[in-house]
């Protein structure tokens, strides 16, 4: 077994170019020899001061760094911004449009929605990883190149613009007070209309006609106080925790009530759908689609107000802080 | 953080080029790594061993100092000596040396010609 000075040695070499390699290792041996005769001559039996010496060198990978002046670190503060603004981007853009991507292909050519959903998932994963392993490969390369500069001049015109600030727009409010008193005149009006009719002339509705006995009264009350929350947001001019609560509760009170209804296939006329050959089966495809838009659209939007209040409070506590443009 | 810790900090950023300058002065006589590391531990000029090794090679790669190895002791080592290249840096370093001070000193003073501007 080798003694330690020559494992030590040996570690440096290893770590400088194959052209300085001889000359190190007789420079570091020769330095190991003279720290370790110091501690000799103040008295330190030959085991400790070895292992006192080397302890001083310190980590062999380190010393050889110092020696060839190889970087200690992957992507060193030249390209770490870049780094960082590339890997952004590409997380924010890459991994969504291919899982999106994916997940409606499983869900069309497979149209099982476990299978979907795991697929969905895995893809999710499995490019994050891609997108970060592939980048931060280039960028380590990069920086062994000898690239510690920036290829992109950074100039005031990179800066990105701030989210928009203050007052609640009028024609945020609008759309929104538009689409829910929209949908809640549609659930009226698809039980007398119809592209359906029966034997006696009759309009076929496309809801199950049975849901007015409670829960189609319930999901337009709903959608006309969530048009009135948002009235008032407006007049108010902006979120606050109150609006948010308000928000969030309406939100899951018309999504929960939608999806359960849609899982146990109570939500559709069954005349309708049985008159209607195109129309998907219970469980199939489309109802899962259906399905993940309304969860999707629901939650989409609490998170959305979540991040809105605290800043719509900022500006209408002492309307708009000193830095900020107005 | 504590205050010790802000200090040594900022000691140890001070103190970062005067190693150079303190080799390159010390090695006008020929020396070896350890014998260095020993004069300018003595000298209050306490280094890493692992700093300093590096470095003398860095400094023999930049052509100011001359390394040759010794074999006529008892064991190899390797010589260094401050090379003519060296020694003109070294004026130059002393020279910025002697400036900062000379502006340091004059911050201090307070010196009435000097523009003071306040907001």
């Amino acid at each position: 077994m080798a003694t330690l000075t020559e494992r030590y040695v040996a570690a440096v070499s290893r770590g400088v170019p194959a052209s300085q390699r001889a000359d190190v290792e007789l420079e570091v041996a020769a330095a190991v020899e003279d720290l370790v005769a110091a501690r000799r001559e103040s008295g330190t039996d030959p085991v400790s001061a070895e292992r006192d010496a080397l302890t001083e060198l310190g980590d062999p990978v380190r010393l050889a760094a110092g020696y060839s002046g190889r970087q200690l670190q992957l992507i060193g503060p030249g390209l770490y911004p870049d780094y960082l603004r590339l890997l952004t981007l590409l997380l924010t853009i890459v991994v969504p449009l291919v899982t999106i991507v994916v997940g409606a292909t499983t869900l069309f050519f497979n149209g099982d929605p476990g299978e979907t959903a795991s697929a969905t998932v895995l893809t999710a994963l499995s490019t994050t990883g891609h997108v970060l392993f592939w980048t931060t490969l280039a960028f380590a390369l990069a920086e062994r190149a000898g690239t510690t500069k920036s290829p992109i001049r950074w100039t005031p015109e990179l800066l990105r613009d701030l989210p928009q600030q203050g007052p609640a727009r009028l024609g945020d409010t609008v759309a929104t007070i538009a689409l829910g008193v929209g949908l809640a005149v549609y659930l009226v009006w698809q039980q007398f209309r119809s592209p359906l009719h029966d034997a006696d002339g009759r309009a076929v509705p496309l809801l199950d006609p049975a849901l007015w006995t409670f829960w189609l009264p319930y999901l337009i009350v709903v959608l006309l106080v969530g048009a009135g929350v948002e009235w008032m947001r407006y007049r108010t001019r902006g979120w606050t925790w109150g609006y948010f609560a308000a928000n969030t509760v309406l939100n899951l009170a018309f999504a929960v009530p939608v999806i359960v209804l849609l899982a146990a296939g109570s939500l559709f006329n069954p005349a309708f759908t049985s008159a209607v050959d195109w129309w998907p089966e219970a469980g199939g495809p489309a109802s899962v689609i259906i399905l993940v838009c309304v969860a999707g659209v629901a939650l989409w939007d609490i998170a959305d107000t979540a991040r809105k209040t605290p800043r719509d409070l900022r500006a209408l506590r002492g309307e708009l802080s000193p830095g900020q443009p107005s | 953080m504590s205050d010790d810790e802000v200090l040594a900090g900022h000691l140890q950023e001070l103190r970062r080029g005067t190693v150079v300058v303190a080799c390159l002065a010390t090695l006008t006589t020929p020396g070896y790594g350890y014998a260095l590391l020993d004069t300018l531990g003595h000298a209050g000029l306490s280094v890493d061993a692992n700093t300093l090794y590096p470095l003398l090679r860095r400094l023999e790669k930049q052509g100011l100092l001359e390394a040759e190895w010794n074999t006529e002791e008892s064991r190899p080592r390797k010589f260094y000596r401050t090379s003519d290249a060296g020694t003109g840096l070294l004026e130059q370093m002393l020279a910025e040396w002697q400036s900062l001070h000379g502006s340091i000193t004059a911050l201090r003073g307070g010196s009435p010609e000097s523009p003071t501007t306040e907001h």
